[in-house]
């Protein structure tokens, strides 16, 4: 194992070692325990950004993303910045729960296929290449937050139909403030997916002489960011709430998930950062 | 030796009819506690009546209360025969003692486990004995340790939360659903006094009465005292699009609010939750609309389900709860065996301090640097010979085996029994604290 790989192993059984702790201090099993996992977190945080800073001076490149573990470390990075530095104040058992599992998820995949070697695109030392690539993860890495409010909306739903006051409910934020925690960071990753797709164009047209090709990848991205923006427009303007949006968030996340892993496993093209 | 007593009934054994015969009424305490002053002058006294629990708390450095003589006064006081409720009484004593008024101070002992209104009492409770002077240095440390260790429990344990009664459970579902309540708006239908309750707990926790539906006589009075407007019966329909929280309370033998204009409701809504609260019975609301997604109907059973969910995860922390005042209780034992020692490590020090006066007399006339070195050579055995007994004394009042030890101290160095009064001295100077150990 390489010094990298070790240290995201480090950043990865932090975060694990966060997710039992919220586990446990949402079963009630531990004293102060929900204290210990916020440390854990940033603690795993803070060596996942040291990951990057050596992997720059290593690689010799802006924005170290060169192969799918680096993908997966980049994308899973942008989460915990999101979460823990951009909206501090939601971070809570119920939040952990969800999120560290992910993030250790996300981390342990990469490692299983930690390959490394530039990419061979052109322009990829761009900075409309790096601001590109750094929109759209935290675009993604926005959307994810949502997608975790969304679902933590579900299960207190559930909780107040059932009428049984249960360990959710009593843990869990109220629907209202759920709602804005999967609003705020949708509206948040539709404008930087917008920003990516403009600023995409102005490295097509840098890297291969036209502002648009046609690749599956940019189409399916563009429907999900109009896609997002549509229920970003209904939330704030048309003032719909309740279930049905939030379920429509969740498909919209499943839109996301299919095109970052399935265009990048299934298609081949430019916008194949990692792959067969 | 200093005795802790309690002397009571509540509401475990007693029943509510007997309770209320020995109430002890905010006007009438002036007086009882004048009886206690003129008959028992040196007993500390507290009298804690609330409607769950009558119960009078004392502290003596000497003698004894029995509980004839306390359930005399009872009896005379209130009026009544003492075979009514001598049969419900309780009296503990010493640690037991200690420990009942930390569980009443911490809600262990309350029917709503957990409860923050018996701290109030508490301490109301202790502000009229103390105007009333019969509260000394014994109960004053006694009641104020309580009252620490009743919000310590409130603190490090989650003893008191969750709502536990109907209109409180209605603001915590509100709030699970709309957030903290800032102008949410209420309407009424019907004119109960649960309902009336409910609406009082929601608009306390910031909600907003906005109609009130019901009779003329009754409803529109409702409606002006929480600055809601009067609806008539037949007119309300059209408000659900307004309104964030119903609460349904008629006298109706069939469900007046029903599935279809909630359905309608809520797509002009647009979807904005709806929390319904039908505390009437029959129901006033159609059960089916609880299947429509984004609205939350609770009726009465749902919300006694909920209320009884939260006592369950009240009762989960007892235990936890009991551990932080069986370690009070241990510290303020101590506390007062210390106290209970001071006499006889006095006595002791003396003992000795006698002994090398008489010692060093043998000596004769000798150089006054000869009589320093030699005084200073008996100081120094002094502390260590009394170290050891002193280290014992300290372990066995944590032991709470602190009188067996004073006992073959006595024994052993044939030391005179302390006389009565001798144990509220302070102990600082001997080598053992007074101070209350928390402090």
């Amino acid at each position: 194992m390489t010094l990298p790989q070790s240290i995201l192993v480090l950043a990865g059984s932090l975060y694990v070692a966060a997710f039992l702790f919220h586990l446990a201090a949402i079963l009630g099993r531990l004293e102060r325990a929900e204290r210990w996992a916020l440390i854990l977190m940033r603690v795993g945080f803070l060596v996942h950004t040291f990951f990057f800073f050596s992997e720059t001076k290593t690689e010799g490149l802006l924005l170290p993303i060169s192969g799918f573990g680096h993908v997966m470390a980049f994308f899973s990075w942008a989460l915990a910045f999101v979460y823990l530095v951009l909206l501090a104040k939601i971070q809570s058992e119920s939040f952990g729960l969800i999120l560290a599992p992910i993030l250790s998820l996300l981390l342990g995949v990469g490692l299983a296929r930690f390959e490394t070697g530039k990419l061979s695109l052109p322009a990829s030392s761009n900075p409309y290449f790096i601001l590109h690539l750094g929109t759209a993860f935290f675009a993604y890495a926005s959307f994810t937050l949502s997608f975790a409010a969304g679902v933590l909306y579900l299960i207190q739903n559930r909780e107040l139909k059932r009428k049984r006051g249960g360990t959710f409910y009593h843990k869990l934020p109220s629907l209202e403030t759920l709602e804005g925690l999967i609003y705020q960071p949708m509206a948040w990753g539709a404008f930087l997916l917008l920003g990516a797709i403009g600023i995409g164009f102005l490295w097509s047209k840098s890297a291969f002489g036209s502002y648009w090709l046609w690749d599956p990848k940019s189409v399916t991205t563009i429907g999900i960011a109009f896609f997002y923006l549509v229920l970003v427009y209904l939330h704030y303007v048309v003032a719909s709430r309740g279930k049905r949006v939030v379920v429509m968030g969740l498909v919209g996340f499943g839109l996301v998930f299919l095109n970052f892993f399935g265009m990048n496993l299934l298609s081949s093209g430019f916008h194949q950062l990692f792959g067969s | 030796m200093i005795q802790f007593l309690v002397y009571g009934l509540n509401h475990k054994k007693c029943p509510v009819e007997v309770r209320e015969t020995l109430h002890f009424r905010e006007r009438r305490l002036p007086e009882a506690f004048e009886w206690i002053r003129r008959e028992w002058p040196s007993v500390e006294t507290l009298i804690l009546s609330t409607c769950n629990r009558v119960e009078l708390y004392f502290a003596m450095e000497e003698g004894n209360l029995p509980s004839e003589t306390i359930a005399e006064f009872l009896t005379q006081f209130h009026g009544i025969e003492r075979s009514r409720f001598e049969q419900y009484a309780y009296r503990l004593e010493g640690r037991s003692a200690i420990e009942h008024l930390f569980k009443v101070a911490a809600g262990l002992d309350s029917m709503v486990v957990g409860e923050n209104e018996i701290l109030g009492q508490l301490r109301e409770a202790f502000r009229a004995a103390q105007e009333a002077g019969t509260v000394d240095s014994f109960l004053y440390r006694w009641t104020e340790r309580a009252i620490r260790v009743g919000k310590l429990v409130r603190t490090k344990t989650k003893i008191n939360e969750g709502a536990v009664s109907i209109p409180s459970v209605g603001v915590e579902l509100a709030e699970k659903i709309f957030g903290k309540l800032s102008g949410e708006k209420i309407m009424v239908l019907g004119t109960g006094e649960m309902s009336e309750l409910t609406l009082d707990n929601l608009r306390q926790a910031g909600a907003e009465a906005l109609y009130v539906i019901g009779s003329e006589e009754r409803g529109r009075p409702l409606a002006e005292a929480h600055g809601a407007h009067y609806v008539p019966r037949d007119d309300w329909e059209s408000y659900l699009t307004e309104i964030d929280i119903l609460i349904a309370s008629t006298a109706a033998p069939h469900p007046i609010v029903k599935l279809d204009p909630v359905k309608r409701a809520m797509e002009k809504r647009r979807r904005r939750p709806l929390f319904l609260i039908d505390i009437a019975v029959p129901r006033n609301i159609e059960p089916e609309i609880n299947s429509l997604d984004d609205v939350y109907l609770y009726n009465i059973d749902d919300l006694q389900e909920v209320a009884q969910a939260n006592l369950r995860l009240r009762r989960k922390e007892v235990r936890e709860a009991e551990a932080y005042i069986q370690n009070e209780a241990d510290e303020f034992q101590a506390w007062v065996e210390q106290l209970e020692a001071a006499p006889t490590i006095q006595k002791l020090q003396e003992h000795f301090d006698g002994l090398i006066e008489e010692e060093i007399k043998r000596f004769g006339s000798i150089q006054e640097e000869e009589r320093k070195r030699l005084e200073e050579l008996a100081h120094r055995l002094r502390s260590k010979f009394l170290h050891a007994p002193l280290e014992t004394l300290k372990e066995s009042s944590r032991l709470g085996m602190v009188r067996r030890t004073l006992e073959a101290i006595q024994t052993l160095f044939r030391l005179p029994p302390p006389k009565p009064g001798e144990g509220s001295e302070r102990t600082d100077e001997i080598g053992i604290s007074d101070r209350d150990p928390r402090e």
